[in-house]
């Protein structure tokens, strides 16, 4: 798509004021929990039945679509939380779904393209600096049909009536909603633990209800309607409950909050602020300086990456275990190497490699991968121009 | 039971007189034998291996710091739970790379012996929880048995720790570790002492108890952290047993098959105990997708069969334990997730109500209420029936995975997790307020939730 493309789909998110609020926007939603991947669900919401969390990551899908004549914008979010509850007994005749609520961080919904996601998430599209979350509350379901019931398997169809709100404005929306109960098996396991929900919904709301601009000019570049596409995957086990024994549940908590911040919120100042605090209460700790360091360096999605941050935890890591752990080491070579270092990465790698006795299979062979790639690096660091990042 | 209360009532009212003193000292001394005799705890699950036994005067309310601690004191790590015999307590606990066995003053809290033995780890363990020990001792008369993480199965002398006998059954009969540790407690059988193998050939075996050696060998069933209960059912002995692949029972004189019933592989993560509901029913409950199951064994020409009556998925018991009062079961149901009370009742299957707040739990039943300990350390008792739960009192005495369900005998309650053991007197004249406890955001009314 043409420079002139983006420029009119600007155009399009800027040129309308917004309408004003019916509602005071995502009220009525839940809050985030302080790690901020999931949604305090009310009490009274808690004890109707089964609690779903809506699970961030590769399983959850949602995509804001609108396609007009001469464009076709499509963004992917995967980093909406939620949670949807089900009543504690399945009946067929009788709603699966009792209550439900998301939270989409703006900054997440991505289209593929930097130029477009700053329009779309900037100041004259979406405003994620002024309303960073799209939410979505369920207010009513009806018309429930089991379609299924099969090992233990459930799925039902129905219809959602529900409030949307983007930016200050809240609308009512009706649509469909599929779920499906999947209860635990050593087989979904692969997918994610506990049972398991999946909801998948269409809504479609007019463009113009939202406060996009729909006149004619506009008209080759904006749909009357839009539609946001639900595929959530959810589950009994909150994304945020730590399964690891090695991990204390305040430090996972903490490491979390930084994320949601860094990569859900793409809020760098309030995330490296959070980071750092975190990394002075863990400053004695030389596997969660590590995990944080790790974490920060190859979480996807994280657009902007404080090397200095990061080397500052792997090299405290590396001191407090003398710089004698293979695993600790192999992350301190790879912040190098991001800092443009392949040489102090080399170094750091080598010494990885020299450690390596009694080290765990994976281990060893990704501190020798490591390796083999810096001193590549190095070579042609040496010969040339260095190639492009691995 | 009530003998405790008299000595109680006694020593407040203590006599002034040297003879009445001295001829009281000997009532006391006579009492404390019957006491032993009758309130020893000497296996996984107490007396009748159903985590429930006699109390009274279990006062309902605590200081807002916890019942009175008698004492605590730093003990190894390991999960085994503790046994109790007159002024000796016995359990495990992990020393580096070797297993010990523990004889400790029920009074002071202070080591009467201590055994150890070499016990490395196998490689092809998964130790991200610890290596145990996470079975209980059992006393038999003068003996001991015990069983670690890495299945050497020992007797030891109670009175000094020595060991009369022992085998390596991983290296003699191939015995499973299951992956995390072998978990199942002994259990005693007239001169024979039963366990779990969980081997290629062999289930489960019997071992005479004053020479160690084997009497009897089952088929092949595969490994299970249950611990095998004992009962009869139409005049004959059934030893119930729960293992990954099946839910069994044995005769405990031959080991021979009396009845059988195999299960699916969601069923196979089972570590909670049978529970067996007399005259002829038992429950078994699994994490994992299992669920709960209830049986009715029928006897007929001689035959043994076990028919279903229900399954009930939402009732999942991981580690902790069951107990039962009248037709209703009560638990701590949860996995990876989120962990309720529960209880179920016995007839329907259906979940009668759950309660949040409380983690994974493991609960003891004793002087009409039940004391429950959650893996954080919360100690609470509660009144519970086919209604809700009431939580009377509660208190963070233990800190971290404390997954060993606490022992009483007589008011005293004795419980551990990795780092600390402990004795707490939950008696209503130990905890007569000064201070009683505040009703805790868990206890305020019948805050149940279906």
């Amino acid at each position: 798509m043409s420079h002139s493309h983006v420029l009119r789909i600007a155009l399009v998110f800027g040129l309308v004021p917004w309408i004003a609020p019916t509602a005071t926007a995502g009220d009525d939603v839940p809050a985030r929990s302080i790690a901020g991947q999931t949604l305090q669900v009310p009490e009274e919401q808690l004890d109707l039945g089964e609690v779903y969390h809506v699970v961030p990551g590769p399983g959850t899908q949602l995509a804001w679509t609108h396609d007009a004549p001469l464009v076709r914008v499509l963004a992917i979010c995967n980093r909406a939380v939620g949670y949807f509850v089900t009543p504690f007994d399945i009946e067929p005749d009788k709603s699966p779904v009792l209550a439900g609520a998301l939270r989409i961080p703006v900054a997440s919904l991505k289209t593929g393209r930097q130029q477009y996601d700053g329009e779309f998430h900037g100041p004259r599209a979406l405003n994620a600096g002024e309303y960073p979350e799209i939410t979505l509350r369920l207010q009513e379901t009806r018309n429930a049909k089991l379609t299924a019931d099969k090992d233990g398997r459930r799925s039902f169809t129905l219809d959602a009536v529900g409030e949307l709100t983007v930016r200050d404005k809240t609308i009512r929306v009706s649509f469909p909603l599929q779920v499906q109960l999947v209860p635990f098996t050593w087989q979904t396991m692969r997918v994610d633990i506990g049972d398991l929900l999946i909801v998948r919904g269409e809504i479609s709301v007019k463009t113009a209800d939202l406060g996009f601009d729909t006149t004619a000019s506009n008209k080759d570049f904006l749909a009357e309607t839009a539609t946001l596409d639900l595929c959530l995957m959810c589950s009994t086990v909150s994304p945020e409950n730590n399964l690891d024994p090695a991990i204390k549940d305040e430090h996972s908590r903490e490491q979390m909050r930084f994320f949601t911040l860094l990569r859900d919120f793409n809020d760098p100042e309030k995330g490296y602020k959070v980071g750092r605090a975190y990394m002075r209460t863990i400053w004695d700790d030389a596997q969660a300086l590590n995990r944080l360091a790790q974490a920060t360096l190859t979480e996807e999605d994280i657009q902007t990456r404080d090397l200095a941050f990061i080397l500052r935890a792997a090299r405290r890591a590396n001191e407090l275990t003398e710089f004698k752990d293979a695993a600790l080491l192999c992350t301190l070579a790879h912040v190098q190497s991001e800092r443009g270092d392949p040489e102090a990465a080399l170094k750091w790698a080598r010494a990885a490699e020299g450690l390596l006795e009694g080290a765990p299979q994976h281990v060893a062979a990704e501190v020798r991968g490591a390796l083999a790639r810096y001193e590549e690096r190095c070579k042609h660091n040496q010969d040339g121009p260095l190639p492009s990042k691995p | 039971m009530q003998r405790t209360q008299v000595r109680n009532r006694r020593t407040r009212t203590w006599p002034t007189s040297s003879t009445h003193a001295a001829a009281i000292v000997c009532l006391l001394a006579s009492c404390s034998i019957v006491e032993t005799a009758l309130a020893q705890w000497p296996q996984w699950g107490g007396p009748r291996r159903d985590f429930s036994c006699q109390a009274t005067d279990l006062a309902d309310r605590w200081p807002a710091d916890g019942p009175h601690k008698v004492w605590s004191r730093e003990i190894g790590g390991g999960h085994s739970a503790i046994i109790v015999d007159g002024a000796t307590l016995y359990t495990m606990c992990r020393r580096e790379n070797q297993d010990a066995v523990l004889a400790i003053d029920t009074n002071t809290g202070r080591t009467i012996w201590e055994t150890r033995y070499d016990a490395p780890t196998k490689p092809d363990m998964q130790l991200d929880f610890g290596c145990g020990p996470h079975a209980t001792p059992l006393l038999a008369g003068d003996r001991l048995f015990t069983i670690g993480a890495m299945v050497q199965f020992r007797c030891l002398d109670k009175k000094t720790g020595k060991t009369l006998w022992s085998h390596d059954l991983i290296d003699e009969m191939g015995a499973s570790h299951l992956g995390r540790g072998y978990g199942a407690s002994p259990i005693a059988y007239k001169d024979l002492v039963i366990i779990n193998i969980g081997s290629r050939d062999t289930g489960i075996a019997a071992f005479k108890q004053d020479t160690g050696e084997m009497a009897w060998k089952s088929g092949p069933f595969r490994g299970g952290y249950p611990s095998p209960v004992l009962t009869t059912i139409n005049g004959e002995d059934h030893l119930i047993i729960a293992l990954a692949g099946a839910r069994a029972a044995l005769d405990p004189a031959t080991g021979e098959v009396r009845w059988k019933v195999t299960v699916d592989r969601q069923s196979a993560g089972i570590m909670c105990t049978p529970l067996w509901i007399a005259p002829d029913k038992v429950f078994f409950s699994a994490a994992y997708g299992g669920g709960s199951r209830l049986f009715k064994i029928t006897a007929k020409d001689g035959q043994y069969t076990a028919d279903e009556l229900w399954h009930c998925r939402k009732m999942k018991i991981m580690h902790g334990t069951a107990a039962r009062v009248g037709d209703v079961v009560f638990g701590s149901s949860g996995d990876f997730g989120p962990t309720f009370l529960s209880a179920v009742n016995l007839e329907t299957g259906k979940i009668l109500w759950r309660k949040r707040g409380f983690g994974k739990a493991n609960l003891l039943y004793a002087d009409g209420k039940f004391i429950i300990l959650d893996e954080k350390g919360e100690l609470a008792l509660a009144k519970a029936d086919a209604e809700g739960i009431e939580v009377l009192s509660q208190a963070k005495v233990l800190e971290q995975r404390s997954w060993t369900v606490p022992t009483l005998v007589g008011p005293r309650l004795y419980l551990r997790d990795y780092q600390t053991i402990m004795a707490l007197d939950l008696s209503e004249a130990a905890n007569r307020p000064s201070a009683a406890a505040a009703p805790s955001p868990l206890s305020s009314g019948q805050e149940v939730t279906r």
